[in-house]
């Protein structure tokens, strides 16, 4: 008896009737987009609160706040609203580009702290004010901020731009011998594109990689199993493109730790699917075709590396590559050498078929 | 003093795997990973399957002691130590095993106020799960051995939910492999061993096992299984993190399970702390039953009152404990005297008890 007492008072106390603050998903508001301007030297906090309303459209609210710290804009935010705010369903933080160089990470404090938000969020810089953007924007009947980090995960899925999220940005931001970096948003007849990818040095944004080298940027940083290349061939006087690119990345590195020797070398293979060469039989090219492509992206991933090199920012995570090879790695060191250090880049191009045609 | 337990109270051996495991994976797993790394960096994960050896070890110690002696701690106390003194050392590790307990059950708590609900009403729900610990002990050893059985195989599910954060991963923050001192290998051993704390509870429970010899593979097997488990987060943890990133994160473990996202859940680490529940549960129920049995064995109270005096003890303990600082200060010496107990005190009384059982033969 005493135990069939004890159950039921278990089970009635366990059943949830606590004094826990219930939050009713109609009656509070979700953010889904924060943008965030430097105003002077004040921060400006645009919200974007999507409404589904009860005809099933979607509406999306704005909220404008100015100040220095999280909690003061946030402060100022509930003043204008009707209904309280939480992050926990945060899609996307965007920084604008001013922000981004001048450093933004102690505002991230919060994301990271804030067990509520998810590491998958996603961090973006935008080129331009994002006020004016979030005030301006053309989305129709769709939540803004699933929206923008929509367009952001499409790139990743299709390997335009390398993956990227909060926990991510702070793995390399945290990691020795590796630089965190940003997708580069901006906006293009009035709808958001992404322009490239913002690169970071410590805290600070110090550099960019346009659409246009978006690929180069790619095989150096990752290995890619989808990818496409489109590329010249001035002798043929024609234009090839490679599809089903698939990348093997392979770092070799001799020498010591003072004075090492990397070489990266990359192995792609893939299918030609368009050629414009006119009635010039293709698979008699192959060979020259396989030729261009490594001279071509031997000669741009060697520039791109060394630029980086000269500004001292290893998106790439080399350092990283030599922190693992070397026992005696130092970071302080190798930031010091990271320079002058001899890194090569080795291309080589298997074209596996190409197509039903010859 | 020494009637065998009647058949009926007996649990199968096999389930000294089930409580073995259970004691080790508490809620320490939830955020080892930055404890261990502290000294030996990213070679810890060595020093997890150190700890794991010497672990394999004690519990063979302990096993040979209580295969001798077909009793429990507190006969083996009472043998080397005699009545006063063995009394009083019984006394100690009884205690021992309450404030396991209760640390278990505040850390979980603690969990629960930080992850999910930061206005929770300690109180209640620490009335409310004293409750359930007093109906599931006081329904005897049986169920508190059924409560580790599934207290196991329910969460035994999130071992799955480990290979999602190693797409995020650098398999480059483990390499390279033992670029740390024996030293720093050993220091870190040292805080490994902390997660393996609780294979204690087999001197206390051992008489309830049927077939008791052959219940050592089993206890074996369970820390091996331990092991491999706390390996295994350990590596994919490093991989997750980069190593200043990790000193930032108290609970790595449930940092990683946010990564985890599906269309129908949209933050998996909820269900992996709502889970957990069923992992703490059994661990503090062994550690209060094992609390409790000791002083029924040493002073021959009745067990139900002893567990209502350590319920209502831990209630009122939990409730001044508030402040973080005096809660890390007791965990620590916790750790510290569990610690103590397993590498110090547990081969002394191997060698005291082998002594005077040879010293016997000989008269």
């Amino acid at each position: 008896m005493k135990q069939v007492l004890s159950l039921i008072v278990c089970v009635i106390l366990l059943s949830g009737c606590t004094t826990i603050e219930k939050e009713v998903l109609d009656e509070i508001y979700l953010v889904t987009l924060a943008g965030y301007d430097l105003e002077d030297d004040k921060i400006q906090a645009t919200l974007v609160v999507p409404i589904y309303q009860t005809e099933g459209t979607v509406r999306n609210e704005f909220y404008t706040a100015e100040g220095y710290l999280n909690q003061e804009l946030d402060k100022e935010i509930s003043l204008q609203t009707p209904n309280p705010v939480f992050p926990g369903k945060l899609e996307i933080a965007m920084f604008s580009e001013e922000f981004a160089s001048k450093g933004f990470i102690e505002l991230t404090d919060v994301y990271r702290r804030d067990p509520s938000i998810s590491a998958n969020v996603r961090l973006a810089v935008y080129d331009g004010n994002i006020k004016e953007f979030i005030y301006n924007q053309q989305v129709q009947n769709m939540d803004l901020g699933m929206h923008v980090a929509k367009i952001i995960e499409q790139a990743i899925e299709a390997e335009v731009l390398p993956k990227t999220n909060l926990h991510l940005f702070f793995q390399s931001y945290y990691g020795e011998g590796e630089d965190p970096f940003l997708p580069l948003l901006t906006r293009k007849n009035g709808k958001l594109k992404i322009k490239g990818i913002a690169l970071f040095k410590g805290e600070k944004m110090v550099d960019q990689v346009l659409d246009d080298r978006l690929y180069i940027f790619g095989v150096l940083h990752n290995e890619l199993t989808k990818g496409r290349l489109s590329i010249e061939l001035p002798k043929q006087n024609a234009r090839v493109s490679i599809g089903h690119v698939k990348t093997n990345k392979k770092v070799h590195i001799t020498g010591t730790s003072s004075s090492p020797n990397i070489k990266l070398s990359i192995d792609l293979t893939g299918t030609i699917d368009e050629y414009s060469g006119g009635r010039k039989r293709v698979d008699k090219n192959i060979k020259k075709i396989e030729n261009r492509v490594n001279q071509y992206l031997e000669k741009e991933t060697q520039k791109m590396i060394n630029s980086y090199q000269e500004q001292g920012v290893d998106p790439f995570g080399i350092g990283k590559e030599a922190k693992a090879h070397f026992r005696d790695w130092d970071s302080k060191t190798w930031q010091e050498i990271y320079p002058q250090v001899n890194i090569q880049t080795e291309i080589n191009m298997d074209i596996v078929q190409s197509g039903v045609i010859r | 003093m020494k009637t065998p337990i009647p058949d009926r109270f007996l649990v199968s051996a096999g389930i000294a795997f089930f409580l073995i495991h259970s004691m080790q994976i508490g809620i320490g797993i939830l955020g080892y990973q930055r404890d261990i790394a502290m000294a030996a960096g990213y070679d810890a994960w060595i020093s997890i399957l150190i700890s794991g050896i010497s672990i394999h070890i004690i519990l063979w110690m302990m096993y040979s002691m209580l295969n001798k002696e077909n009793g429990d701690l507190i006969s083996i106390h009472q043998r080397v130590f005699g009545k006063w003194i063995g009394g009083f050392l019984s006394t100690i590790a009884a205690f021992y095993f309450f404030f396991l307990g209760v640390t278990v059950l505040r850390s979980y708590i603690e969990v629960l106020q930080v992850w999910m609900f930061p206005e929770i009403n300690v109180p209640f729900v620490l009335g409310a799960f004293l409750l359930l610990i007093y109906y599931t002990i006081s329904g005897g050893f049986r169920v508190v051995a059924g409560v580790a059985f599934f207290g196991v195989i329910i969460p035994s599910f999130l071992i799955v939910f480990l290979f999602y954060p190693v797409p995020f991963g650098e398999l480059d923050y483990l390499r390279p492999i033992m670029n740390h001192s024996v030293t720093d290998l050993l220091k870190s051993t040292k805080a490994a061993t902390l997660s393996f704390l609780g294979i204690e509870v087999i001197l206390i429970l051992y008489p309830f096992l049927k077939n008791k010899e052959k219940s050592q593979k089993w206890a074996q097997l369970g820390v091996l299984f331990s092991t491999f488990i706390y390996t295994s987060t350990a590596i994919v943890t490093f991989m997750y993190f980069s190593q200043t990133q990790l000193e930032h994160t108290v609970w790595a473990t449930l940092s990683m399970f946010k990564i985890i996202e599906f269309p129908f859940v949209e933050r998996f680490e909820y269900i992996a702390i709502a889970t957990w529940a069923l992992v703490v549960f059994p661990n503090i129920c062994t550690s209060l039953w094992c609390a409790s049995r000791a002083i029924k064995r040493t002073y021959n109270f009745q067990q139900r009152w002893v567990l209502i005096f350590f319920l209502l003890t831990s209630y009122i303990a939990n409730l001044i404990f508030k402040d973080r600082e005096i809660i890390n200060v007791f965990i620590s010496s916790i750790s510290k005297s569990g610690f103590y107990m397993l590498y110090v005190y547990t081969p002394l009384l191997f060698i005291l008890y082998h002594l005077k059982i040879r010293r016997r033969h000989k008269k």
